[in-house]
């Protein structure tokens, strides 16, 4: 073993997970070599050193009483807890709108080409209608992502936004519902 | 009580079990929390979002390492949301640079390590990568080929990191600590 092929197993040496043979060279070329030696010794005292600084500068740090009362306060609530909650609801939304877009992007597709058909045989040539108006209302909430600047912070939000499709359907006793007109409507 | 059992009491909801948990893990985990993120009170509501996530999840802790390990799991990945959120809340470059510390902005790098006092403000110069690999290594005493599994990347990445993790800390370590002036740093570095 020579100086780089130690110096890149040397953290391993150090935490003694060398297979055996790699252990035994590793050890045959500390003792001939100087150099290793104290790259060894440096790295152990740092290690020493250094992990006791840390629990120095650390060691006056306590868990507060209001960390242990929430989290009590949380573990009383039970497995559903309001954060869970939060959690759950904000999980839904991005899955909720693609469906809400992709309802709404059919309903376009189906009725809108079914919409000139309808409102121009929606009389018979007795004079009597044959089709009758439905209105609907579909009402949804659409994800709206913001960001707000505040000085050298941007803040980013996710709201959901009401949103509101008015439409109506001409139903016949003969044929299929279709949807002559849908008018988008202004947010609620 | 062992972890074990104390999980299970965890599961059953037991108040004495949570009491138990605090006085185990709780300091332990505040201070490894301050070390990463180098701010007391977010480091306080890192280890409550801690335990509250691990109590909601304690139905998946299976056993295969200690409560502390699993916790300790938890933590470092909210400790990497937080850096996460704090670098997208910093969008202007140039007000995000008078943010940071003078000796930044102009000093030379032995005066800013002169300057730095305590070895918590010279942890705090290094990248987040950087940090976590020291702290897990020297505060958490995890061997390398743990350390690389606990972060999911190879052990060869791990040494890579933590050498030039250290070589870093050497620019910012208050003067007792710069232990690598022998001619064993000089090959190192060469390495």
């Amino acid at each position: 073993m020579n100086c780089r092929e130690f110096q890149e197993q040397l953290f391993e040496y150090l935490d003694g997970t060398l297979y055996a043979e790699a252990q035994t060279a590793a050890a045959v070329h500390l003792a001939q070599c100087n150099s290793c030696r104290e790259l060894l010794g440096a790295q152990q005292q740092f290690a020493r050193i250094f992990s006791e600084r840390l629990r120095q500068e650390t060691e006056s740090l306590k868990l507060s009483s209001r960390v242990r009362q929430n989290v009590v306060a949380e573990f009383e609530a039970g497995p559903i807890s309001r954060a869970s909650f939060v959690g759950w609801w904000q999980g839904l939304v991005w899955p909720a709108g693609i469906a809400v877009a992709l309802a709404f992007a059919a309903f376009l597709m189906i009725g809108a080409p079914m919409t000139a058909h309808h409102q121009g045989n929606a009389v018979n040539q007795d004079g009597r209608r044959e089709a009758q108006a439905v209105s609907i209302r579909l009402s949804y909430c659409a994800p709206v992502y913001m960001f707000r600047r505040e000085g050298n912070v941007v803040t980013d939000s996710l709201v959901c936004a009401p949103e509101a499709v008015d439409g109506t359907i001409w139903v016949s006793r003969n044929q299929k519902p279709s949807s002559p007109q849908n008018q988008r409507k202004a947010p609620l | 009580m062992d972890d074990e059992q104390l999980a299970a009491a965890l599961k059953r909801r037991d108040p004495a079990a949570l009491q138990e948990l605090f006085s185990r893990c709780g300091d332990r985990l505040l201070r490894s929390a301050f070390l990463l993120c180098g701010n007391e009170t977010d480091a306080q509501d890192l280890v409550q979002d801690t335990f509250v996530q691990a109590l909601q999840s304690i139905h998946r802790f299976r056993g295969q390492s200690s409560l502390y390990t699993w916790l300790h799991a938890i933590l470092l990945n909210l400790t990497r949301h937080y850096h996460r959120d704090r670098r997208r809340l910093v969008c202007d470059d140039a007000l995000a640079r008078q943010d940071e510390p003078a000796a930044d902005s102009g000093l030379d790098p032995v005066d800013a390590a002169a300057a730095c006092a305590t070895l918590k403000d010279a942890l705090q110069r290094l990248s987040p990568p950087h940090r976590e690999i020291i702290i897990l290594r020297f505060y958490e005493q995890m061997k390398i080929h743990e350390i690389a599994s606990r972060l999911g990347i190879s052990a060869g990445t791990v040494k890579s990191r933590l050498h030039y993790a250290m070589n870093e800390l050497q620019r910012f370590m208050p003067g007792d600590l710069n232990l690598f002036s022998g001619p064993g740093t000089k090959e190192m570095e060469k390495r």
